[in-house]
This record gives C-alpha cells, sequence and structure tokens, in this order.
C-alpha cells in the first residue's frame, strides 16, 4: 500500500519534539483562552453577546472599562516621561548623584505592585508618616491618583531602561553634528535626541500601557472605589460569584493588550529598520541652561526619595511595633511572619525555583526547536510561547479555573496548576533569553560537532547546553524573582491550604496585620534582591541592563 | 559649474592659525605644544598614525572638544573660546553622522535652519548644495537608504551648504572601499578647488594625503614634526620618522668621521649642516627607486640578491651588499628588462643627493 507522498517527504523525525511542545502550548496556553471566551459568551447557559453587551450598556461596568484605559493611559504618560528625564539626567548630563538614580530605579524590579502599594498607605495613610504625622493632614488615598502614582513608580524602572535601551546606541557624532551647524543644546536635544529616542518612547508608552491595564495588586489595594477590569473580574469572581463576567472583564482586557502589543511588534519592526550605525563614539554630554538642569534634577531627586521612602516604609513597619503609633523596635512581626508564614516561605521557594529551573531549560529547548529544526508551523509555535507576554495575569488565571475544574484535566485546587501557571507566565521570557544565546553561538561549532558523529541530541546537551549554561542562570534568577512577586495570576488558583508569600502577604492585609504583612513583604523584597544580586554578580551592570531590555521589548531575536 | 552661491571664494574663506595648542585626556597627553599655520584656501592634510593626536587637533578647531591651553585665530579672530555652535565651520565626521530620522534634504537643511534662514532662500540653497555634490533628485530619500559614498557625499553637502569659513574633514573616506575612495577623493578635491575653500583633512592614509594636499602636516605624538608640499615631505623629510611614515625607505646606519661618511665601502661627503655630528650614531636614508642597479662596474658596492618581487610596475629587490650579512636593503626599478636571479651579485649606484643623513 502506498501512503500519499507528502507522508514519504516529511522528516518524522523533526516533528516529534515540536509536537510534544506544541500539544502542551496548545493545552496550557490556548485552550484557557478558549474557556475564558466561551464563558463570556455564554449567558445563563446559552450563547451570547449579552455580557459583552452588558459592558457597554450598564453605566458602573462601562466606568470600569473607561477608567482602567483612562489610567492605562495616564501611568504609561507620565511614567515614559520620567523614564526619558531620568535615562537623559543619568546618561546625558553631568549631574550628580547619578548612580543613586540608577540605583533606585532599579529598585521597582524587587519590590511588587502591591507591597509598594502597602508601603504607600504606611506613608500617605489615614495614619500615614508624612500626611498625618508630618503634615497632620488626613487625607483619603483610596482612589485612582494613588494608583497612577504607585504604579507611575513600578513601571518608571521599565520607562528608564527601555530609554536607557536606545540613548546608548545614539551616536554622539550625530549630536556633535547638529551643534557644529549652529544648533544650541536644547536645539541639539529637541531636533536630534529626542527624535532619535522615538522607538523607546513608543516601546514604553505601549508596553507600560499593557501592564498598566493588567496590573492586580495596587487597585485592589489602593483603588477604593475606583476598580479596572482586572480588578473587577476578581471582585466579581469572588464577591458576586459572576465567573461569566469576571470572564468577559478578562476577555476585554486580553482584547485590550493584544491591540497594544500587535501595535508593539509594528512599531519594533519599522524602528528595527531605520536603527542608526552606531560606531560606539565616546557619549557626550547635553550641557542644557539651568533651569532645564533644575527640572530635571528635581525631578530625579523626587523620584528617588520617593522610592526610598517606600523602601524604608516597609522596613519601618516591619520591625517597629506599630507603624504611625508606637516606634519601639521589635522583631515580634518577624518571629511571627517566620512562624506562621514558613509554609508560605517554603511553598514559594519551591514554587520560585522549580519555575525558574523549567523555564530555563524548556526554554532552551523551545528555542533550539525553533530556531535550528525543520518543520512547518514553527511561527504558530513561536506564537503562542510569545502570546503569556500579552496575557495578564487575571486572565490567565480564570483561564485556568475554567479549563482544568473538571475531567481529564483536574487540577483546579493542586499545587500543580499553580507551577504550570508560573512557568507558562515565563515562557516568553525563556524562549526569547533561549534564542538570544543560541544566535550568539557560532554555528559551525554544531556543525563541527555534527561532523564528527554526533547526533542532534549529543550536540545539545555536549555543546550547546554547556555553552549556554551562564546565559541560563540568569532566566532562572530571573524567572525566579518574578515568580516571586506573582498574585495576580495565582490568587484566584490557590485554595486555602496552599500558602504562597505573595497570597500571605495579601491575607494579612486584609486581616488588618500590616506588621506582618510588612515582615512578610521584607521577606519577599529580600528573596528578589537575592535573585537580582545574583543576576548583577553573574554579568556585569551594563549588560544586565541590556539583557532586561531585551527580555522587556520581545525582541525578534 | 558655478558654486559660487554656496561658498563665495576667497572672501568667505580664510586661514586657521593653532598656536601652542595642549590638550590631555586624563594623564595622557594628546597634543603637545602643537601649533600650525593653515593658509586662507590651501588644502591641507594632517597625516599622522592613529593615536597621534589629529582627530583631537580637528575637533578641537572646531570646537567640540576644549582645549587645555593654547590658541585659535580664525583669520583675524580668536575663536579659542567660542562655541562651536558660534565657529561657523563645517564638519564632516568619520562616520558621516548624517541625521537617521531626517530624510537627505532636511539633513542639508539643518544647518540652515538653525540659521532661521527664510524658506525662500533656504530651498535653492539646499538644491544647489546637493548639485554640487552631484545628488540632484536624492533630496527626499532616507539615508539609510543611501550607499557609503552617497551619505559621504550627503555630509559634505550638508557641512558645505552653511558657507563656513573653512571645512573640516575627519577621516572622511575610511569607511568607503577602495575604488570608492580614489573616486570621491577626487571629488573632494574638485569641490574644494571649486569653491576655494580652506580645507583642513585629517587622515592616516599617506597616499590619499600625498595626492589630495597642497600641504601636508605630518603629526606625531601631539606636535606638528613637519609641514609642506607632498613633494618636499617625500622627499627632504626632516626627521627620521616622517622618512619612515612616508613612503618606503631604507635606513642604514653609517659612521662617519670629520666631513665625511662611508656607505657600503663608498665615500660621501658630509652635508654641511652634519660637519660636527661624528661621536654621534647617525643613520642614513635612502628610498628605494633612488638605487640604481648595474650589472657590474668595478668600483662600485657589490650586493647580493636575496630575494625579489613583483609588483607590476616595478620590481622590488631585497638586497644584502657584500660584507654585511644581516643588512638587508630594498631597491625598486622600473621598467625591467630581465628579472634578476636570487643569489646573483650586482653593483648598486647611489647619488649622493639621494642621501639623507639622521641622527640615530
Amino acid at each position: 500500500m502506498r501512503l500519499p507522498n507528502f507522508i514519504y517527504t516529511l522528516r518524522w523525525q523533526n516533528y516529534l519534539l515540536p509536537g510534544m511542545f506544541f500539544l502542551l502550548l496548545v493545552v496550557f496556553i490556548v485552550y484557557p483562552i478558549f474557556s475564558v471566551f466561551q464563558n463570556s459568551l455564554t449567558v445563563s447557559g446559552e450563547f451570547g453577546l449579552g455580557n459583552y453587551v452588558r459592558i457597554f450598556t450598564q453605566p458602573n461596568f462601562f466606568k470600569i472599562l473607561w477608567q482602567s484605559s483612562l489610567v492605562a493611559l495616564l501611568v504609561a504618560a507620565l511614567s515614559t516621561v520620567l523614564g526619558v528625564i531620568i535615562a537623559v539626567a543619568v546618561l546625558k548630563t553631568s549631574l550628580p548623584f547619578q548612580r543613586i538614580f540608577s540605583f533606585a530605579t532599579a529598585v521597582p524590579l524587587i519590590v511588587p505592585g502591591f507591597v509598594a502599594s502597602l508601603a504607600y498607605i504606611f506613608l500617605f495613610g489615614r495614619n500615614g508618616l508624612i500626611t498625618y504625622h508630618l503634615l497632620d493632614l488626613n487625607l483619603n488615598i483610596y482612589n485612582w491618583p494613588s494608583v497612577v502614582i504607585v504604579q507611575c513608580l513600578d513601571f518608571t524602572a521599565m520607562a528608564f531602561l527601555l530609554i536607557m535601551a536606545v540613548l546608548t546606541t545614539i551616536d554622539s557624532q550625530v549630536e556633535d553634528s547638529a551643534r557644529n551647524l549652529g544648533a544650541s543644546e536644547w536645539q541639539v536635544f529637541k531636533t536630534v535626541t529626542l527624535p532619535l529616542l522615538k522607538p523607546g518612547i513608543i516601546a514604553a508608552l505601549i508596553l507600560i500601557f499593557m501592564r498598566s491595564m493588567a496590573a492586580f495588586g495596587t487597585v485592589i489595594f489602593l483603588g477604593g472605589p475606583c476598580s479596572t477590569l482586572a480588578s473587577a473580574s476578581y471582585t466579581q469572581l469572588i464577591g458576586a460569584y459572576n465567573i461569566e463576567m469576571a470572564a468577559t472583564f478578562n476577555a476585554v482586557l486580553l482584547l485590550i493588550c493584544l491591540v497594544a502589543f500587535w501595535f508593539f511588534l509594528r512599531a519594533q519592526a519599522t524602528s528595527n529598520r531605520i536603527r542608526s550605525s552606531f560606531t560606539g563614539a565616546a557619549r557626550k554630554n547635553i550641557d542644557f541652561s539651568w533651569p532645564v538642569k533644575t527640572i530635571i534634577f528635581s525631578v530625579c531627586i523626587i523620584f528617588t526619595l520617593f522610592v526610598f521612602m517606600i523602601l524604608v516604609s516597609v522596613f519601618l513597619a516591619a520591625f517597629t511595633r506599630y507603624i504611625g503609633a508606637d516606634y519601639t523596635l521589635t522583631f515580634d512581626h518577624m518571629a511571627r511572619a517566620l512562624k506562621r508564614g514558613s509554609s508560605g516561605i517554603l511553598n514559594t521557594l519551591v514554587f520560585a525555583s522549580g519555575t525558574a529551573l523549567a523555564v530555563s531549560l524548556a526554554g532552551m529547548v523551545l528555542a533550539y526547536i525553533i530556531t535550528r529544526i525543520d518543520f512547518k508551523g514553527k511561527g504558530l509555535l513561536d506564537l503562542m510561547a510569545t502570546m503569556p507576554f500579552a496575557i495578564p495575569g487575571t486572565f490567565i488565571g480564570i483561564g485556568y479555573i475554567l479549563a482544568f475544574n473538571q475531567p481529564p484535566l483536574l487540577l483546579t485546587g493542586t499545587w500543580v496548576i499553580v507551577m504550570v501557571v508560573t512557568i507558562i507566565r515565563q515562557a516568553p521570557l525563556g524562549l526569547r533569553s533561549g534564542a538570544a544565546v543560541l544566535s550568539q553561538q557560532d554555528r559551525s561549532v554544531e556543525d563541527a560537532s555534527s561532523s564528527l558523529g554526533a547526533g542532534k541530541i549529543t550536540t545539545f546537551f555536549r555543546i550547546i547546553l554547556p555553552m549556554a549554561r551562564p546565559a541560563m542562570l540568569v532566566t532562572a534568577l530571573y524567572a525566579f524573582v518574578s515568580t516571586v512577586q506573582t498574585l495576580g495570576a495565582i490568587i484566584f488558583l490557590i485554595n486555602p491550604g496552599t500558602k504562597l508569600l505573595s497570597i500571605d502577604v495579601f491575607e494579612a492585609v486584609y486581616k488588618g496585620e500590616i506588621g506582618t504583612a510588612a515582615a512578610l513583604s521584607v521577606i519577599m523584597l529580600l528573596l528578589s534582591a537575592a535573585g537580582m544580586l545574583g543576576i548583577y554578580l553573574i554579568q556585569q551592570r551594563r549588560k544586565t541592563a541590556r539583557w532586561i531590555q531585551r527580555v522587556l521589548l520581545q525582541r525578534p531575536m | 559649474m558655478d558654486s559660487e552661491s554656496i561658498a563665495t571664494k576667497a572672501d568667505v574663506a580664510t586661514g586657521i592659525n593653532l598656536i601652542d595648542i595642549e590638550k590631555s585626556f586624563g594623564k595622557t597627553r594628546v597634543l603637545n605644544k602643537l601649533s600650525l599655520d593653515i593658509f586662507q584656501g590651501e588644502l591641507c592634510c594632517l597625516l599622522g598614525p592613529s593615536g597621534c593626536g589629529k582627530t583631537t587637533a580637528l575637533k578641537i578647531i572646531d570646537g567640540l572638544l576644549e582645549l587645555d591651553s593654547g590658541q585659535i585665530f580664525l583669520g583675524q579672530t580668536d575663536i579659542t573660546n567660542t562655541p562651536t555652535q558660534k565657529r561657523n565651520l563645517g564638519m564632516v565626521f568619520q562616520n558621516y553622522a548624517l541625521f537617521p530620522q531626517l530624510d537627505v534634504y532636511e539633513n542639508v537643511a539643518y544647518g540652515l535652519r538653525r540659521r532661521n534662514i527664510p524658506e525662500s532662500q533656504l530651498k535653492p540653497r539646499a538644491v544647489k548644495a546637493l548639485e554640487t555634490v552631484q545628488l540632484s533628485g536624492y533630496e527626499r530619500r532616507q539615508v539609510h537608504e543611501l550607499s557609503g559614498g552617497q551619505q559621504q557625499r550627503v555630509a559634505l553637502a550638508r557641512a558645505l551648504v552653511i558657507e563656513p569659513r573653512a571645512l573640516l574633514l575627519d577621516e572622511p573616506l575610511s569607511s568607503l572601499d577602495a575604488r570608492l575612495r580614489t573616486d570621491m577623493r577626487q571629488e573632494i578635491k574638485r569641490i574644494q578647488r571649486e569653491l576655494g575653500i580652506t580645507t583642513i583633512y585629517v587622515t592616516h592614509d599617506q597616499e590619499e594625503a600625498m595626492s589630495i594636499s597642497d600641504r601636508i602636516a605630518v603629526i606625531n605624538q601631539g606636535t606638528v614634526e613637519q609641514i609642506g608640499t607632498p613633494k618636499e615631505i617625500y622627499e627632504n623629510p626632516s626627521s627620521q620618522f616622517v622618512a619612515d611614515f612616508i613612503g618606503r625607505i631604507n635606513f642604514i646606519p653609517v659612521e662617519c668621521n670629520e666631513s665625511t661618511f662611508s656607505l657600503f665601502g663608498r665615500k660621501y661627503d658630509l652635508p654641511n649642516d652634519m660637519c660636527g655630528f661624528k661621536d654621534y650614531d647617525m643613520v642614513c636614508a635612502v628610498r628605494p627607486e633612488r638605487i640604481r642597479i648595474l650589472k657590474s662596474a668595478d668600483n662600485l658596492p657589490k650586493v647580493v640578491v636575496r630575494d625579489s618581487f613583483f609588483i607590476g610596475a616595478a620590481v622590488r629587490y631585497k638586497l644584502t651588499p657584500a660584507g654585511h650579512t644581516n643588512l638587508e636593503i630594498e631597491a625598486e626599478t622600473y621598467i625591467p628588462d630581465e628579472l634578476l636571479e636570487n643569489g646573483q651579485e650586482i653593483s648598486i649606484d647611489i647619488d649622493k643627493n639621494d642621501l639623507k643623513l639622521f641622527r640615530a
């Protein structure tokens, strides 16, 4: 019997591994997405667009939609402006304290949004260190401006890195030639530097918009009457038990994020085309006039002070009896946190390490498959693995509840599902950094290995993996840090039995145990900081920044 | 071609005087009391090995770097403390430094816009400048779409359109391939002649410097070693460094007494200004093409052919003089009748006027 021709020409061994990944990604990414949309399109058991209609017609729901968008737009704009100012101050001027400023922009990388929100309450809340004790004010801070402020703090770090990525590639000779042609220092900045920053600014605006849309912790903690699509989906599920509405909020959220992501990819493609040829000429400072310098410097100082106050207040709350009232030094909170939260800490360590290991290893394999094996459907595999980058945490949380609450994949409430979520969330990171390693490796070394008689698998384990080890460690550490800080995606999935650090903080705040929450946060910050420090130690400072920029930008590599 | 409107001859062009320029980067002294007189309307090359300070000197002239001490005059004006924006010098950077976000026309118009030139005058001037560099019709192209040579032309037009008082070129051809380099060299020379603009041209390529310059300033370790026309520099190097840096040359240690010295057993008179150097180690320098090769002549020094290289227009021989087994000299003959065999013994003749003596 003769089978159709293409079966003989297809090289089956090339499809085994891709097929496995394909299956995994379909089950753990595509299927949950499908489930969310399916639920959002269900009205009392029947197919219908009713839920979507409600979002656009019911005033309180429609308010959530435009509030989310407005907050995200505002945060994106403000953070990007801040990022540009700080990056210019650090890289293009000779202002003092540059190292401190750039350190301040790195702090939010280890402070998750909900911990920053907590600290913000310590500082500006009803019993706040600054508002009540220093200024004798009694402010209600639970509103959208607070959300915007804290998110700006968080995302300015990201904007800074993205702007820096572009700023360091601007050839200073181009600025010099503008000076030579008669441009004043301000004109050099306005007509040359700033236009050349455009790709970085666009990338920052879009990415921060996406992240802010998806942000969960800050809104839940600080939003008060202001809710966003992400926070509303939580209250719909937990408070109103309306899973269909929760799904619909997340579906709308995802659609907005996907549109933004599409714009982002398009902008990336064009900016890659017109990148200037950089010869590595020494960077030259722009000598702004003193009013401009003063403004730049003040912005940097205010941002830096704010960041350090946030950090200090968390520690203060953790190690004094009651922040705002009794500043006696105490280790009670820490003792309680260590005792009650011990299983949470241990679980977090196990989950984060497991995720880190899986992400770096699987990312490497997936990157190898995509860049080195010849098979049809490559683009689709790449797309699926990149998708989680654009999927909000709450979306994936709801998606997993819906997708895996019945046999044969009854995973809800088990630790497996938490693990899978954290791994899937980091899949784009694993893939991109794996691809980066492979693109830097000399292909001829692999060819040499093959020509000496090694098979593909031997080559992978003997040649590629050993060479990729430092890069994989960095990936693992970054995945570790991100996982330690995750809240939005797993809050839906955790059942009372499974304890995790971020969930413990969340619950402690809700029980009003401020001291314990702060102590748990301190532990979390230390874990994140240790991971980040590891990254910095493995690579030099500059390289770390570049690496994170690439991960943030999802550069096609 | 009428280029008068881009930069009117002579009355715009001015000479440039550098007086005792000093510049250090950290502890490294890059320019060491560098003084240089550049005449109005000439093309002067700053030639030297990499790291000699020639680009630093150019950037100081342009005002992109501050000097530690010294003075710069542009014509009669002291511009030492004038910011680069006000110097009105046209600069062409090594990698062109075009504005990647602007098209060709806007690149050229940039300097005019900074000078608030009204649109009615701006356009004809930009168009004219592009015409001068033969890029008419490229106005709306993006710079990244252009070839290296075309980008070079845009950079030139952009520098010329502001009617600068002098043109500064920093290794302008170093990123072009060899063939294009020769073409662009002639092109730059043509434009420079037409406009009569004072031009300082930094290069490390001696052939480029020789072919393009009115005068060459050889820079070594942050100071001017020699300045003169290409012919003067080649035929009459003032130091062993200049002799070595420009073209190929043989250095042969010689011993002298009061008024004569001997080279391969042949006696020569010491030049007048060298008398009295007998206690110093002396080096005799001779260009390979100045060594005449003779089949045999009894009264001339004998040499053995060690190796020969056919290089097209000439043959280059490695020769070892009789009795100097570890010395090797190079000779070049043009239009050779027949190639000499390795190991063959021949005679050489060097004219007194072709020898230069230096203190070692």
